[in-house]
């Protein structure tokens, strides 16, 4: 979702700048009209879901249900109590779940990460029966909405013993990744001219040095996209975590903050604390690392 | 170590390239699937010789190159390099440099970041790496881009440190891919006159491939000229021009191209004028013989000694002023024959009488190749 936002927005002011380098020869006043109310429409939409959480989180709970719905709350009624009922609530491990998406948030996506740049760097690189199989048929196991796989994916879980284990949903997490992981890195990984890992080789370096010291610093971009996508698909996966995890002191942020209706009375304000609280960090890295996420993504052509 | 001798001030560089390695190819083939690229070559590079692999694109000689560096495997046949058979080892351990057709700088390591790579494999100490970085640098007079990244540099530039970073490792051998192909006309010259002049000063065993036979015949000690994934002739340059074995290597040099002119029936243009009559002396079994378009002269105009055939009348058909001489297309019974004369004149239609110099006839037989 913030993926999309995010690269929705950069595309909108792709735009913008066209336009602007264009707008003294020729598009006309209704023209540019036009665009900014469309820009305005699409930005109020994304937008405004993230404006909304963040003021209900900081509102006591009788203001959401005031006579007259209200979009702006006064500075009067601001107010921390959501945040200090979330932390302050013994019931409910919040710092827990948070420091468990962390951990598999972090776990996952450089497991999935490493996986995909030497599965990504064969596809690209090495001659070998059977590559094309591999190469597209990855790409399959993408076509698969997540539910079909429930099943057979528990059974799997089972049979390895990893029920209710950060394990478990670490291998599941990871297993998502792949698809795309290779994919993107593929890409990337074609456009690095042969010549300089040539060059790399005659330079006095094995196969795996050349990968480690040229290719991969040449391909930061799409690592960071990688990298981010798989952090954010683990980070946001609620599906199999309710499926895997039974215990609360593993549970992660979407489970736990759906947990939070049962340990709340008034549940809005608490819930959208959470949600605030999940996404900020998110947010935080997106800004940082933007720029090789935008170049990473529209390398790999995806949408 | 560079010491200044105080005396002159000038720099003496330890960059020195290693003593010549001789290189001996010994019947190599390469099959990339059903298209045979190389077939049975056998060539060998004499130690410190620079050695150029030309002919059209297609001929083999990038792979054959490529294969000498080890980023191509070796279908059949053997490499050697001095005194060691390099045909199964890995290019890393090859001690070869490379100088690629795109350069192949690294463009995420600045210039000097790229001039110290290749010497991250040698057991050199932090300061005699800088040394030489600063040495090479001078030498290709880069040293006020060294903090650079490539993709501020120009063509030239880009060109003179993927020199640098060839020649700072003082391999046994340099292989250079079409290195002036990007550069522009000027510069090329320029360039190339430098590359000579720095491999002659290092004596390092080089192969350089080219499709220009002007930059292979001036640069080169030997050319070898492939086609079709063979070789057709190796000789130095004044051999493969004046003495070519056969009539592709005599059209593929020089430009315009040599002139072939058909003996039927005992003549030339279709049996019109026989040989003796103007005075052409070739063996019995010649199908066609060659003339340079700088061997034929306006009658008249032709050097004062030298033997020269009998004038041959042609039509002029096209003239064009190069500056300091002119080139033409001539035309006789359909035939068309390419000139090159400082003492051309008139206009297209008037009749030019020419003679040719009757020593650089090159005569072949019907399968083309030399007599």
């Amino acid at each position: 979702m913030i993926l999309k936002l995010i690269t929705s927005a950069t595309e909108a002011l792709g735009g913008l700048s066209r336009r602007f380098r264009r707008q003294s020869i020729e598009a006309p006043l209704w023209e540019r009209a036009l665009f900014y109310l469309t820009l305005g429409v699409v930005g109020f939409v994304s937008v405004f879901p993230f404006y909304y959480m963040g003021v209900t989180s900081l509102v006591p709970e009788s203001w959401l249900y005031s006579r007259v719905p209200q979009a702006i709350p006064a500075l009067a009624d601001l107010t921390l109590e959501n945040y200090e009922a979330l932390f302050g609530a013994e019931s409910v491990p919040f710092v827990q779940y948070f420091l468990n998406s962390l951990f598999i948030g972090t776990v996952s996506a450089a497991l999935g990460l490493a996986f995909s740049i030497f599965g990504a760097y064969s596809f690209a690189r090495l001659e070998y029966p059977g590559r094309w199989v591999f190469s597209r048929g990855v790409l399959v196991n993408y076509m698969f909405a997540g539910i079909l796989l429930v099943i057979p994916i528990f059974q799997i879980i089972v049979w390895a013993k990893l029920v209710n284990t950060r394990l478990g949903i670490i291998v599941t997490h990871f297993i998502f990744v792949i698809p795309l992981g290779l994919y993107l890195l593929g890409n990337y990984f074609r456009s690095v001219p042969r010549e300089i890992e040539e060059a790399g080789l005659m330079d006095g370096y094995s196969r795996l040095e050349v990968i480690v010291r040229i290719t991969l610093p040449m391909s930061k971009p799409a690592i960071v996209a990688t990298y981010m996508y798989a952090f954010l698909l683990s980070w946001n996966e609620y599906l199999y975590a309710s499926v895997i995890l039974r215990d609360q002191s593993l549970y992660t942020l979407p489970i736990g903050i759906e947990q939070l209706q049962y340990a709340f009375q008034n549940v809005w304000g608490d819930v959208m604390a959470a949600s605030v609280v999940t996404t900020i960090p998110v947010l935080l890295i997106f800004l940082y690392l933007q720029k090789y996420l935008v170049e990473g993504l529209s390398f790999g052509n995806m949408d | 170590m560079a010491r200044t001798d105080d005396s002159t001030g000038e720099v003496s560089t330890s960059i020195e390239g290693a003593a010549g390695e001789r290189i001996r190819l010994d019947s190599v083939t390469k099959h990339f699937d059903d298209l045979i690229a190389v077939d049975e070559i056998s060539l060998e590079v004499e130690p410190g010789e620079l050695l150029v692999l030309l002919g059209p694109s297609g001929c083999g000689k990038t792979t054959t190159l490529r294969m000498i560096a080890g980023l191509e495997t070796v279908t059949d046949g053997s490499i050697r390099i001095g005194s060691e058979d390099v045909t199964q080892t890995l290019p890393q351990n090859r001690d070869i440099s490379m100088v690629f057709q795109s350069y192949a700088l690294y463009p995420h390591k600045t210039v000097r970041g790229n001039l110290a790579f290749p010497l991250g494999k040698t057991d050199l100490t932090t300061e005699e790496k800088e040394q030489k970085i600063e040495e090479v640098a001078e030498m290709l007079e880069i040293t006020d881009l060294l903090e650079k990244d490539p993709d501020q540099l120009s063509g030239g530039q880009r060109q003179r440190v993927a020199v640098g970073r060839t020649i700072i490792r003082e391999p046994r051998v340099f292989l250079l891919d079409e290195p002036l192909s990007n550069l522009d006309a000027e510069l090329r010259v320029q360039t190339r006159a430098q590359l000579h002049s720095l491999q002659r000063r290092l004596g390092t065993t080089t192969v350089y491939v080219t499709h220009d036979q002007e930059e292979a015949l001036s640069i080169a000690d030997r050319v070898v000229i492939m086609n079709d994934g063979r070789i057709e002739q190796v000789g130095t340059p004044e051999e493969v021009y004046t003495e070519p074995d056969n009539e592709f290597v005599a059209e593929f040099l020089g430009e315009p191209s040599i002139n072939f002119l058909d003996v039927g029936e005992g003549g030339l243009f279709g049996g019109e004028v026989s040989l003796g009559e103007i005075g052409i002396d070739v063996p019995r079994e010649t199908a066609r013989i060659g003339v340079r378009p700088e061997d034929a002269f306006v009658a008249g105009k032709q050097p004062s000694d030298g033997r020269f055939t009998d004038p041959v009348t042609f039509e002029l058909d096209v003239i064009e002023p190069l500056g300091h001489t002119y080139e033409a297309t001539l035309e006789r019974n359909g035939r068309r024959f390419a000139l090159q004369s400082p003492d051309l004149e008139g206009e297209p239609g008037d009749p030019v009488e020419i003679q040719f110099d009757a020593e650089t006839i090159l005569a072949f037989d019907g399968d083309g190749r030399r007599l």
